[in-house]
C-alpha cells in the first residue's frame, strides 16, 4: 500500500496535468496516506490527545450584564434612510391579525394592530389600547378601561363595542381563525371548552371578560388578541394582505409573501409617534446571506443571528449583537410506551449519559442554558430541579438494572434542517457512550407533524428531537405533558401519563393568586423531572445583531420591537 | 515506477474491454490510449480513488466519526491536516472514508441511468414514429417533474436512504441520456453504412447495437463522464435542501453542504471536499476525452 | 413543418393531462397533512379536522381532482392554503423574476460556453484548450451555493459593488445569474468542444478545406452548423435543470422566484400551488423541447419527422 502510493504521487506531479492547486491537493492526499500508516489503527472515540494543537475557531458567546455579546466600536455610522430593514430567516405567511400562526407574522401584526395589554420584555403586562384593568378577587372577572379617542385607520372608533365584536369573531368556529385557541381549550378530539363565559361592554369605554374558572395565563391571551376595525372584522371578504385596518403605530404598505413586508408610520397614531418612518421586514433564508446583508447595510438588523459568526460581527466593528434568554425549550421526547424507553431507569440513564454543557457549546456556541426543569427559566413558575450531571457509570448500571446492559437500538426523528440534524447527531454521539445506538432520521417538518399526530395505538415514534416555545407555565406543561394532550389531541408525544401531575396542573390553573399557582406548577415540575419523559437538553438564547446606528431596539414576547427606536440618519 | 502504472493500466483494460478477438486490437488500443498523457493521468486518478473507495475506511488516520468538542472547526494543522468539522471530526479522515459512499452512489446512479437512457434512446431514434413519440413524451413527463420534487417524493414515500437517493438520481439520468442518444441516432441513421446494413437484411436489434450504437459511443462517453461528476454534485444539492443520502456517515456532498454554514470562519470545510470533487470530476472528464479520442477511428 | 408543429402542440394537451394526474397522485402520496400545516403547529385534532373540511380535503381523491382540473379549465389555478391568496396572485410577481433570471443566466452562459468550446476545439491539445476545459470543469464541479456565497462575499461585502439580495434594479440580477449560469456554461463548453472536434474530423469539412475555403468559414459554416444540433439539445435540457438549480441560488440571494415557491409549497403541503407550479414547469419544458425539435429540423434537413 505504502509503496504504491509513493509511486503514484511523483508519477502524477511529474505529468503536471492540473496546475498548482491540484498538485498541492494530490501531494496532500499522498502525504496524508503515508502519514496515516503509522496510526491507522487509532480509532478511539476521544482523540483529544492527537489534537493537542487543534483549537476551535468558533468564538464562545458570552453576554455582559446588559445582554451585549458584541458592542460596536465604530458608532459614527449613518443609516442611508430613516428606514429599518430587518432580515428574518423565515417567511411571513399571513397578515391576518387573528389567523397567523408563525411568530414572524405575529411580529409584524404587533406593529399594525393594538391589543388591550402588551407583554414587556419581562413578560409583565403593559397598557396599550386599555389604560388600566382590574381582576376580581375570585380571578374570574377582568375589567378593562379603554383609552379614549383611539380610532382605526378606516375611521371607526376603538370602543368597548368594537372589542366585543372582535371577541365574537375571534371565537366563531365558522371563522376557525388560528388565534381562536387563545380563548378555547380542547378537552379531547371532539370536545372543547371556552375559557371565557362572556365578553360585555359595560359602558362605552369599559369592557368586561367573565371566566367560568380562573385561568392564569389570561393576560397572555389578551396580549395576542389584536383588535381590528369592526367594519373589517365582520367582512369575510376583507383582504388583510393588501391593506390593514388597525390602530397601531404602523400601517401595512406592501406585503409580498416569501419576500418582504413593508410598513409605514401611522401618521394619525394616538400614542407617541415612532421616530422610524418605515420598517421593512425581509426574508433572507440563508444564514451567510443575512450576515452579508448586515455587513453591507442592506439590513439594519438580522434575526436570528447565526451562533458561529460572532467573529465576523466583531470584525465588522459597526454591529451590536445581543443575546436574550428565551422561552424555547429543546428536548427529545422519549416514547414511554416504547420498550425499552418504557423503563424509567433507561430514560434516566440516557439523561445521565448526555452532557448538556457540551450540547450548549457544540450547538449554540454557549448561547443557551442547560435545562434544569421541563420549563425554561424565563417562564414564570419555573422551579429548578436537580440536574442529571454526566455520570456514565451510573448510566450504565441503570441500564444493566433495566436489563439493557449491552445497550439497544433506537430511532430518533427530527426536522431535516442542518441545525436539527446536527442536534440529532450530537444525541447519537452522546448515547453511544453507554452503548445505545441511535439511528438518526431527519424528515421534512410536515412528515414529522404527521408522525407525531398518530394516536397512541398506531404511533411509530421512538424519540423526537423537537422544541417548544411558550411563555406561560400552564400552556407549556399542559400541551406537552398532560394526559388529555396525548396525540392525536395534542403534543404529549412522550405518551407520559400521571394523574398526580394532571391534578396539580388543574389546581395551579384554578388558583387565584400567582403565588399559589406557582406552588402547584412547581410541584408539577417536581413530579415530572425524575420521570424523564424527555431527554433534557437546553433553552437557547435569542440572538439579534443590528447596526450601531440603530438605537434602543428591544426584544419583547411579540418579537423585535423598534417602535421606540431611533436611527442615526 | 513506470512499470507499475503500465501494468495496472493494461490489466484494467484487459478486464474492461470485451472485444471478441484477443491481444492485438487490445494492445493497439492501449498503445494509442497511453499516448494521451492527460487521459492516462485521469485514469490513474480514477484508479487511485477507486482503490480509496475500497480500502479507505481502513486507512484513515482517525476514526471518521470520532468527535472532539474541544477542536471544533479547527483550521488545518499538524494533527488534522485538513482541519476539523463542526463536531471536531477529522475532515481528512471523513473525506477518505466518504469516498466509498460518494463514488458508489454517483457511479451506480450514473450506470443505471445511462443504461436505461441508452436503450430508450436507441429504440426511439431507430424506430421513429409512434414509438419515438411515445418514448420522448415519457421523457418529457419525467423532465417536467423537477428533480427536487421527485427526490422529495421518493425520500418521503419510501423513506430516506442511499438506495433511494441512487434511484432518484438514476431516474433523472434516463431521460437526458435518452434524448442525447436519440439525437445521435438521428444523425447516424442516415449514414451510408446503416442504409447498407438495412438493405442486406440485418435484424433491427443487430443494426441498432452493432451498427448504430458504436456511432453514438462518443456522445455517450462524454456525457457519462460528466454525469458522474454531476451526480456527486446533485447529491450535494440534495443535502443543501435537507434530503441528503447520509446524515451521520461521511459523504463528500454532505460535508460540502454542511460546511457552507461555516464558510466565513472555517473555509477549509468547503475547500477540501470541493477540491476532491473537482479533481474527481476532472479525472473522469480527462479519461472520457482520451477514451473517446482513442475510440474514434477518424482521429488516428 | 407547419403541420408538424400543430401536431406537437395538440399532443401537449394529453401530455399535460397525464402530468396533472401524476402530480396530483404524487402529492397526495407524500406523507404530511396539508390540513395540519394550515391549522398550525399547536393545533389540536379537532381544529385540524375543521380545516380539512374547510379545504375540502376530506373528500375522496377523484372528486378533488375533478374539481381542481375543472377549475384549471376555467382559468382558476386554485388557492394557496397558507393565506388564501389565489395561485394566480402568487405567481404574478414571481413569474417575471424567474423568466428574467433564466434568460440572463442562459444568455451569458450559452454565449461564453460556445466561445470557450469552439476556441478549445480549434486549439485542441494546446494550452488554450487545457485552460478552457479547466474553466469548464471548475464550472461543473463548483456547487452553485458555494459560488453564490463567494461572489457575494467578494462583490457585495468586500467591494460593496452589488447587492447581497433582492432585485430592486438590474444590479441585483448580476450575481444570481452568474451563480446560476456557471454550470451551464461549463457543460456547453464541453459539449461544444467535443462536438466541434468530431465535426472538424468529418469528410465534408475536409472537402470544404480541400476546396480552399477560408478556415473561419470552414469552422463556422460547416463544423459549427452541424455542432449546433448538440448545442441545442443540451441547452434545452439545461433550461430545465435551471429550475432545480434556481432553488439553491434563489435561497442564497433571497430571491422570491418560482423555484423557492415550489420548495416552500412542498414544505407546507400547499397542494394547489404545487400542482399549478408543476403544470407550469411541464408546459415550459414542452414548449422548449418543441422549439429545440423545430430547430433541429431547420438546421439539419436530413432529420425527418413522420
Amino acid at each position: 500500500m505504502k509503496r504504491s502510493e509513493n509511486n503514484v504521487q511523483p508519477g502524477m506531479t511529474r505529468r503536471g496535468f492540473l496546475g498548482l492547486a491540484a498538485t498541492g491537493a494530490v501531494a496532500a492526499v499522498s502525504a496524508g496516506l503515508v502519514g496515516c500508516s503509522g496510526n491507522g489503527g487509532d480509532t478511539s472515540a476521544d482523540s483529544s490527545s492527537d489534537a493537542a494543537e487543534s483549537t476551535s475557531s468558533v468564538e464562545m458567546i458570552e453576554a455582559d450584564s446588559d445582554g451585549f455579546v458584541v458592542r460596536a466600536t465604530k458608532t459614527d455610522g449613518k443609516a442611508p434612510k430613516n428606514e429599518c430593514i430587518i432580515a428574518f430567516e423565515g417567511d411571513f405567511q399571513e397578515m391576518h391579525p387573528m389567523n397567523w400562526s408563525d411568530s414572524n407574522s405575529g411580529n409584524v401584526v404587533y406593529y399594525i394592530y393594538d391589543c388591550l395589554y402588551d407583554l414587556d420584555e419581562n413578560y409583565e403586562p403593559v397598557p396599550r389600547a386599555a389604560e388600566s384593568y382590574e381582576v376580581s378577587d375570585d380571578a374570574c372577572t377582568y375589567t378593562f378601561h379603554l383609552r379614549e379617542g383611539i380610532t382605526f385607520t378606516d375611521g371607526a372608533k376603538l370602543d368597548a363595542q368594537a372589542v366585543v365584536t372582535n371577541y365574537e369573531c375571534a371565537i366563531d368556529p365558522a371563522n376557525n381563525w388560528r388565534r381562536r385557541r387563545m380563548f378555547i381549550e380542547s378537552i379531547d378530539e371532539n370536545t372543547e371548552e371556552t375559557r371565557v363565559d362572556s365578553c360585555t361592554a359595560v359602558d362605552e369605554y369599559t369592557v368586561q371578560f367573565h371566566l367560568p374558572t380562573p385561568y392564569a395565563p389570561f393576560m397572555n391571551s389578551i396580549s395576542q388578541f389584536y383588535l381590528i376595525s369592526p367594519n373589517a372584522v365582520t367582512d369575510s371578504s376583507f383582504d388583510y394582505s393588501k391593506q390593514s385596518v388597525g390602530s397601531g403605530p404602523y400601517v401595512l404598505e406592501e406585503y409580498a409573501q416569501g419576500d418582504h413586508v413593508s410598513l409605514v408610520r401611522n401618521e394619525d397614531y394616538w400614542g407617541e409617534k415612532p421616530s422610524i418612518e418605515r420598517i421593512n421586514f425581509r426574508v433572507v433564508p440563508e444564514a451567510g446571506s443575512r450576515i452579508a446583508a448586515l455587513q453591507t447595510g442592506e439590513a439594519t438588523a438580522i434575526y436570528p443571528m447565526p451562533t458561529d459568526q460572532v467573529a465576523t460581527v466583531r470584525a465588522a466593528g459597526d454591529i451590536n449583537m445581543i443575546s436574550i434568554p428565551s422561552t424555547t425549550m429543546r428536548y427529545v421526547t422519549l416514547n414511554t410506551d416504547y420498550e425499552p424507553l418504557s423503563d424509567v431507569r433507561v430514560r434516566q440513564a440516557l439523561n445521565y449519559a448526555l452532557d448538556q454543557d457540551e450540547y450548549v457549546k457544540v450547538m449554540y456556541s454557549g448561547a443557551a442554558t442547560p435545562a434544569t426543569s421541563v420549563l425554561p427559566a424565563a417562564v414564570s413558575g419555573y422551579k429548578a430541579q436537580t440536574p442529571f450531571d454526566v455520570d456514565l457509570d451510573k448510566a450504565k448500571s441503570l441500564l444493566e438494572e433495566a436489563g439493557y446492559g449491552d445497550g439497544f437500538e433506537v430511532t430518533i426523528i427530527g426536522d431535516n434542517s442542518t441545525q436539527e440534524t446536527k442536534g440529532m447527531t450530537f444525541v447519537m454521539q452522546q448515547l453511544e457512550k453507554i452503548g445505545v445506538t441511535v439511528n438518526v432520521q431527519p424528515n421534512e417538518p410536515a412528515t414529522n407533524a404527521d408522525l407525531a399526530a398518530a394516536p397512541e395505538d398506531e404511533t411509530t415514534l421512538q424519540m423526537w428531537y423537537v422544541n417548544w416555545a411558550q411563555n406561560d407555565a400552564d400552556g407549556f406543561m399542559r400541551s406537552l405533558l398532560s394526559t388529555p394532550m396525548v396525540p392525536p389531541t395534542g403534543y404529549n408525544t412522550a405518551f407520559w401519563k400521571n394523574e398526580e401531575f394532571d391534578a396539580e396542573l388543574e389546581a395551579g390553573n384554578a388558583a387565584p393568586t400567582e403565588e399559589e399557582q406557582n406552588e402547584h406548577y412547581g410541584k408539577c415540575q417536581d413530579i415530572v423531572w425524575p420521570e424523564c419523559p424527555w431527554l433534557y437538553l437546553a433553552s437557547d438564547n435569542i440572538l439579534l445583531s443590528y447596526k450601531a446606528y440603530l438605537n434602543d431596539v428591544k426584544y419583547v414576547p411579540a418579537g423585535i420591537d423598534v417602535t421606540h427606536a431611533t436611527l442615526n440618519v | 515506477m513506470a512499470t507499475t502504472e503500465k501494468g495496472s493500466a493494461s490489466s484494467g483494460f484487459a478486464a474492461g474491454e470485451e472485444l471478441p478477438r484477443a491481444q492485438s486490437p487490445v494492445k493497439q488500443f492501449i498503445k494509442k490510449f497511453l499516448r494521451r498523457k492527460t487521459a492516462v493521468a485521469g485514469f490513474i486518478f480514477i484508479v487511485f480513488i477507486l482503490i480509496l473507495a475500497v480500502i479507505g475506511p481502513n486507512i484513515t488516520p482517525y476514526d471518521p466519526n470520532a468527535y472532539d468538542y474541544n477542536a471544533i472547526l479547527a483550521a488545518p494543522n499538524a494533527a488534522h491536516i485538513w482541519g476539523t468539522d463542526e463536531f471536531g471530526r477529522d475532515v481528512f479522515s471523513r473525506i477518505i472514508a466518504g469516498t466509498q459512499l460518494s463514488l458508489g452512489t454517483a457511479l451506480t446512479a450514473s450506470i443505471l441511468g445511462t443504461a436505461g437512457g441508452v436503450v430508450l434512446g436507441l429504440i426511439a431514434g431507430f424506430f421513429g414514429g409512434l414509438i419515438d413519440s411515445f418514448i420522448m413524451r415519457v421523457c418529457d413527463v419525467m423532465f417536467a417533474f423537477p428533480s427536487i420534487l421527485l427526490a422529495i417524493a421518493i425520500v418521503a414515500i419510501i423513506g430516506p436512504g442511499i438506495t433511494n437517493i441512487m434511484i432518484g438520481l438514476a431516474v433523472f439520468t434516463v431521460p437526458s441520456f435518452a434524448r442525447i442518444i436519440r439525437g445521435a441516432v438521428l444523425e447516424v441513421r442516415g449514414e451510408l453504412y446503416v442504409e447498407v446494413a438495412k438493405s442486406i437484411g440485418c435484424s433491427p436489434a443487430r443494426i441498432m447495437f452493432v451498427h448504430i450504437f458504436p456511432g453514438t459511443l462518443q456522445a455517450l462517453i462524454v456525457n457519462f463522464t460528466m454525469n458522474v461528476g454531476g451526480a456527486i454534485l446533485s447529491a450535494s444539492s440534495l443535502s443543501f435542501l435537507g434530503f441528503g443520502a447520509s446524515v451521520t456517515q461521511a459523504e463528500w456532498g454532505a460535508i460540502l453542504s454542511q460546511g457552507r454554514n461555516y464558510l466565513a470562519i472555517a473555509p477549509h470545510l468547503v475547500l477540501f471536499p470541493g477540491l476532491v470533487i473537482f479533481l474527481t470530476v476532472l479525472a473522469f472528464n480527462l479519461f472520457g476525452d482520451g477514451l473517446r479520442d482513442t475510440l474514434d477511428p477518424k482521429l488516428n | 413543418m407547419g403541420k408538424y408543429i400543430l401536431k406537437r402542440v395538440l399532443s401537449m394537451i394529453p401530455l399535460l393531462f397525464v402530468v396533472s394526474i401524476l402530480v396530483f397522485l404524487f402529492i397526495h402520496l407524500i406523507p404530511g397533512d396539508a390540513a395540519r400545516q394550515v391549522a398550525g403547529a399547536t393545533a389540536t385534532a379537532g381544529e385540524v379536522e375543521a380545516v380539512r373540511k374547510q379545504l375540502g380535503l376530506d373528500q375522496p381523491l377523484i372528486p378533488q381532482y375533478i374539481q381542481w382540473i375543472t377549475g384549471i379549465f376555467h382559468g382558476d389555478l386554485g388557492i394557496s392554503y397558507t393565506n388564501n391568496t389565489t395561485v394566480a396572485e402568487l405567481f404574478a410577481p414571481r413569474l417575471p423574476i424567474t423568466i428574467y433570471l433564466t434568460i440572463c443566466s442562459i444568455t451569458w452562459s450559452v454565449l461564453i460556453g460556445i466561445v470557450i468550446g469552439v476556441v478549445a476545439a480549434i486549439n485542441r491539445g494546446r494550452t488554450l484548450d487545457m485552460l478552457g476545459m479547466l474553466i469548464a470543469i471548475a464550472g461543473i464541479s463548483l456547487p452553485n451555493f458555494w459560488l453564490g456565497l463567494q461572489l457575494m462575499q467578494i462583490f457585495s461585502v468586500n467591494l460593496g459593488l452589488l447587492p447581497t439580495g433582492g432585485l430592486e434594479d438590474w444590479r441585483g440580477y448580476i450575481l444570481p445569474s452568474l451563480a446560476m449560469g456557471a454550470g451551464i456554461m461549463a457543460i456547453l463548453a464541453r459539449v461544444t468542444r467535443s462536438s466541434m472536434i468530431e465535426n472538424l474530423g468529418k469528410d465534408y469539412v475536409r472537402t470544404a478545406r480541400a476546396k480552399g475555403l477560408p478556415e473561419s468559414r470552414v469552422i463556422m459554416a460547416h463544423a459549427f452548423k452541424n455542432s449546433s444540433i448538440d448545442i441545442i439539445t443540451v441547452t434545452a435540457l439545461q433550461i430545465g435543470a435551471l429550475i432545480a438549480g434556481s432553488v439553491v441560488v434563489e435561497t442564497v440571494f433571497s430571491i422570491p422566484g418560482l423555484g423557492r415557491l415550489l420548495v416552500d409549497s412542498i414544505g407546507f403541503r400547499d397542494y394547489e400551488v404545487i400542482q399549478a407550479l408543476i403544470l407550469f414547469f411541464s408546459f415550459e419544458y414542452m414548449v422548449i423541447n418543441l422549439i429545440a425539435d423545430v430547430l433541429y429540423a431547420l438546421i439539419n434537413p436530413r432529420v425527418r419527422y413522420e
